[in-house]
């Protein structure tokens, strides 16, 4: 079950007419019990490799408090225990084939373990360095763990930012409902109007990399680049949207990433939750910037060597996260080049901003080559046919109108494509336009969340003859 | 105390009137979905060769039990019975459920559907579907026919029970998609038309009773009657399709209808299928009237070469001969009774229109034609290709006058000639030059440009209807003749007036 899926609205209508209706200091059973309902449901398989988990680090947790002797061997044991069933699910063939040549092993895979389990690792850290207190009460500390609107896709949420507003029974509070409800909205504009209208391009590009090379590569990158955007913002903003509606906010994944001036500030932007994880709880206990610019480099090519292992297994995750690392790390030695050239030419600060950010978009757009392709050697092939092959004529005789989208489907991907940059660009501005929406009369408020149901229903990629697309971020 | 008690009342009015803006915008929300459902739902009214949404919003249309004969069964069936010529024949009244590819499930629920509102005497079913149509498809005809069918009966505990069934029979239908049809047609959006617009008005158009009209000639098919199978080979029925086909007769049981199993005459019926549906009837103690038998074929006068417009399919004609057999077998066994019915009286003019308007794509004379033509449902496009004068006769030139051509043909001879007569509207020209004219019809719904040009090699002439070329383009008048009430181009022919018979190419 997916945030796209009926059932899924069935659940939450019936778990929220529940939440509001028992007394508010027992409503945080209502979220554990719906987690858990949800849990079976949608995917019962694994439940017990979360609730081992679960177990393992609450009492470990509670040893970590309160023992003072041999405080560093327990936090390391219980972090590689609780790490190995990701890292074996997620690495396993991987590691079996390339060590032992075996073929693919059937793992049982628990919902959202790449999610859960960085947030046990988070718990643990913060514990360990006594940032928070362990948590008594193991019932609401799995709730915390598996809270059913984050669960699946994230975001990784801190200890302390989440669990006191999941045991706190929240009011209902028309504000935050109504923003909830805009921001299921959003999502799903995002995902039926962009990301799966984008997908069946760039899956047929993709999966024919010798038949379709140079720009329709090109073309490819650039849609998966607002796929792969549009699909996680939109199962964030589901995931937000659904949390809001009891009055939970959760932590924002996404600020705008390709508005972003260089790859550093890009990874500020994308996956935020992740990218704090790995600056929090690697990069800096590596000793972040301290050790001078060998050593910071050094820290960089770690963390995204593990940002890489944490997307998936394989090499090209690997190469795509050291693409990263590389990127920041020829950004901040050309840096001082950089500026002196802008000023010597005296650019404009806006021509220079819209260059930087088609600069860091290429870049970026490059790496998610290498990450979507089937693997290293096609993503690497397929780059070559992007820089050498010369074939600029497809964009113009119409052949990009035989890859499954016609005219009049282009059309629609281009006008939310703007849409969605417009919106951006006004909140890149301090404009929200939620609540610029909120702010206005009835008639126009009514108006427009019409307009864009109805939009999203008549436009929308989705239903017979389509193959729905799960969540991009739901394999990780 | 107080305080708290007046936070709770006004926090009690603050969600009371939230709740009721909720309310208001869902209510504008559902009507707003249903708009967009109406719009989005596919409709083939009677521009289509298969107007399955005319038959079945039309049906609902009829009084209250007044339909004494249903017919039930695929395309086959829709072009076979014609209902008002069964009237015209016999006064009996019927109606033709019949659709493209209506396999044994939709028919059954069409009949079941149908019991709510009507109660026929008879029910007639044309047994194309009893056997292997479509072996993919796990109810035997496609998924879009199955739904065409679907869509437009009203929501009741019948259709209820039909999607379930359907879609536990067919995994790949979602029970879901027929409660909300975006699901089913989501990318409807790139392809609506006039019909989706003005489905409100188009729905009542009805008048030939889930008739399907065709006019064509299949010519020589190969086909031969044959004899009375003696029942030793049989062909198996889709064990699926006959399951329904027992449900279907003890549906008729049990409401006292007599059920009567036909086979059309077609290309597709064998002996063996015949033999395995007379085993059927044997059994069951039904009657089976298979015109494909050289007995009945003959008795009915039957010619398949010009009584079958393309093998399966019977044109006016063809429809016409089974139809009357039928009405003498449902008066010989008294099945049905004769009344007189306001309901079929008033669509008799509509019928002999139709007629007219199959008969027309048959006529080779160019006198017939243009006398033919007089009539107020046509818009006539003639353009000239060509000298047109040659061989044109006087009394052609008369007929052309009479159908409103002001222009006397004979005193530009060589010159290029267009007419475009709508109604009282007639815009016609005359000249050397290429003449050219554009307009719209029904409504500005259909556009039309109408080219011709003359001159030593420069003859030319073109018919576009709604951007499509629709003329013939040959040398001496072409016509294409639009029928303003069902909105199709019902025919496209040129006469060589350059020739002295004055021969027709269609």
């Amino acid at each position: 079950m997916t945030y796209t899926a009926f059932g899924f609205y069935l659940f939450l209508v019936i778990a929220l007419l529940i939440y509001y209706t028992v007394p508010l200091r027992i409503r945080w059973v209502i979220l554990l019990a719906a987690s858990g309902a949800f849990y079976l449901i949608a995917y019962r398989t694994g439940w017990w490799i979360v609730l081992l988990s679960a177990l393992l680090s609450y009492g470990a947790g509670l040893l970590l408090q309160h023992c003072t002797r041999y405080r560093r061997l327990l936090f390391g044991s219980t972090v590689i225990l609780v790490a190995l069933p990701w890292f074996f699910m997620k690495n396993g063939d991987f590691l079996l084939g390339l060590v032992f040549q075996m073929p693919p092993v059937f793992w049982i895979v628990p919902l959202g373990i790449s999610f859960y389990t960085l947030q046990i690792l988070a718990y643990l850290a913060d514990l360990y360095q006594g940032k928070i207190q362990a948590e008594k009460n193991p019932a609401k500390y799995m709730l915390f763990l598996c809270f059913f609107p984050q669960m699946i896709q994230g975001p990784i949420p801190r200890y302390g930012e989440l669990f006191p507003q999941l045991v706190k029974g929240h009011r209902f509070d028309e504000a935050c409902f109504v923003k909830g409800c805009q921001l299921l909205l959003w999502g799903f504009f995002l995902k039926l109007m962009i990301a799966d209208r984008a997908d069946i391009i760039v899956r047929e590009i993709f999966e024919h990399p010798k038949q379709y090379t140079g720009c329709y590569i090109l073309v490819a990158g650039i849609l998966y680049s607002l796929e792969l955007y549009a699909d996680f913002l939109a199962c964030v903003k589901l995931s937000q949207g659904s949390a809001a509606l009891f009055g939970i906010t959760l932590s924002e994944n996404f600020r705008r990433p390709y508005f972003a001036c260089s790859v550093k500030e890009f990874w500020r932007r994308w996956h935020i939750s992740l990218s704090s994880w790995l600056r929090d709880y690697i990069y800096i206990p590596l000793g972040g910037s301290k050790g001078g610019t060998v050593a910071k480099y050094k820290n960089l090519l770690v963390t995204f060597f593990i940002s890489g292992v944490w997307h998936g297994a394989g090499y090209k995750f690997i190469f795509w996260g050291m693409m990263h690392a590389c990127y920041q790390i020829a950004g901040s030695l050309s840096a001082p080049v950089k500026e002196r050239f802008y000023r010597r030419i005296q650019m404009p600060q806006g021509i220079k901003t819209c260059l930087q950010r088609a600069g860091v978009f290429f870049w970026v757009m490059c790496a998610w080559i290498i990450f979507r392709a089937d693997s290293l050697t096609t993503g690497l092939f397929m780059l070559k046919s992007m820089f050498f092959v010369h074939n600029p004529w497809i964009l113009f005789n119409d052949k990009l109108l035989t890859l499954g989208l016609d005219w009049k489907e282009w059309c629609v991907l281009t006008g939310s494509v703007c849409v969605l940059f417009y919106i951006e660009h006004k909140q890149e501005q301090g404009i929200s336009i939620r609540n610029v929406i909120l702010q206005n009369p009835v008639y126009i408020r009514f108006g427009v969340y019409l307009t864009a149901i109805l939009l999203i229903m008549i436009f929308g990629t989705y239903g017979f003859g389509f193959d729905p697309k799960d969540f991009i971020y739901g394999g990780f | 105390m107080n305080q708290k008690t007046q936070d709770n009342k006004k926090r009690q009015q603050t969600h009371l009137r939230f709740a009721l803006t909720c309310t208001a915008f869902a209510a504008l929300l559902f009507t707003c979905i249903f708009f967009v459902y109406q719009l989005i739902v596919p409709k083939f009214f009677y521009d289509n060769d298969w107007p399955t949404t005319s038959t079945y919003c039309g049906f609902y249309q009829l009084e209250r039990h007044t339909a004494d004969v249903l017919f039930f069964g695929s395309s086959h069936a829709a072009s076979f019975f014609i209902p008002q010529e069964l009237y015209n024949s016999y006064g009996i009244t019927s109606y033709n459920l019949g659709c493209e590819q209506q396999n044994l499930v939709v028919s059954y629920y069409w009949l079941k559907e149908a019991l709510r509102c009507q109660q026929p005497k008879a029910v007639i079913l044309d047994c194309y579907m009893l056997f292997e149509y479509n072996a993919k498809e796990p109810l035997n005809t496609a998924e879009s026919c199955t739904r065409k069918a679907m869509d437009f009966m009203k929501w009741s505990s019948v259709k209820k029970e039909a999607v379930k069934t359907i879609c536990a029979l067919d995994e790949n239908q979602s029970l879901l998609s027929y409660y909300f049809p975006n699901l089913r047609y989501h990318t409807r959006w790139k392809g609506l038309f006039e019909n989706d617009f003005l489905a409100g008005r188009r729905k009542t158009h009805s008048e030939l009773k889930g008739y399907a009209p065709l006019a064509g000639y299949c010519g020589d098919s190969g086909f031969v009657p044959f004899e009375r199978p003696d029942g030793e080979t049989k062909t198996p029925m889709v064990p699926l399709m006959e399951a329904y086909l027992d449900k279907l007769r003890l549906l008729c049981e049990q409401n006292s209808i007599s059920l009567i199993l036909v086979k059309n005459p077609s290309t597709a019926q064998t002996a063996e299928k015949s033999a395995a549906i007379r085993d059927y009837s044997d059994r069951h103690g039904l009657l089976f009237l298979d015109f494909n038998e050289k007995s009945l074929y003959e008795k009915t006068g039957y010619r398949f070469e010009t009584d079958n417009h393309d093998g399966g399919h019977g044109n006016l004609w063809g429809a016409r001969k089974v139809t009357n057999y039928l009405g003498h077998i449902l008066k010989d066994r008294s099945l049905a009774d004769s009344k007189a019915s306001p309901q079929w009286e008033q669509t008799k003019a509509y019928y002999k229109g139709i007629q007219k308007d199959c008969c027309l794509t048959h006529i080779s004379d160019l006198d017939t034609y243009l006398f033919q033509l007089k009539d107020s449902r046509y818009s006539i496009f003639i353009a000239s290709k060509g000298d047109c004068t040659s061989f044109l006769k006087q009394s052609s030139a008369g007929l052309l006058a009479r159908i409103g051509c002001r222009t006397n043909l004979f005193e530009t001879p060589g010159s290029a000639f267009f007419a475009v007569i709508s109604g009282s509207n007639i815009t016609e020209q005359t000249g050397m030059e290429e003449l050219t004219t554009d307009g719209t019809l029904s409504d500005s719904s259909v556009t039309y440009e109408v080219l011709s040009a003359a001159g030593e090699g420069n003859e030319k002439s073109s018919i576009f209807i709604d951007a499509e070329e629709r003329s013939k383009n040959c040398r001496g008048l072409n016509f294409v003749v639009y029928q303003n009430d069902t909105q199709r181009v019902i025919d496209s022919v040129c006469f060589d007036t350059g020739a002295d018979t004055n021969p027709a190419v269609r």
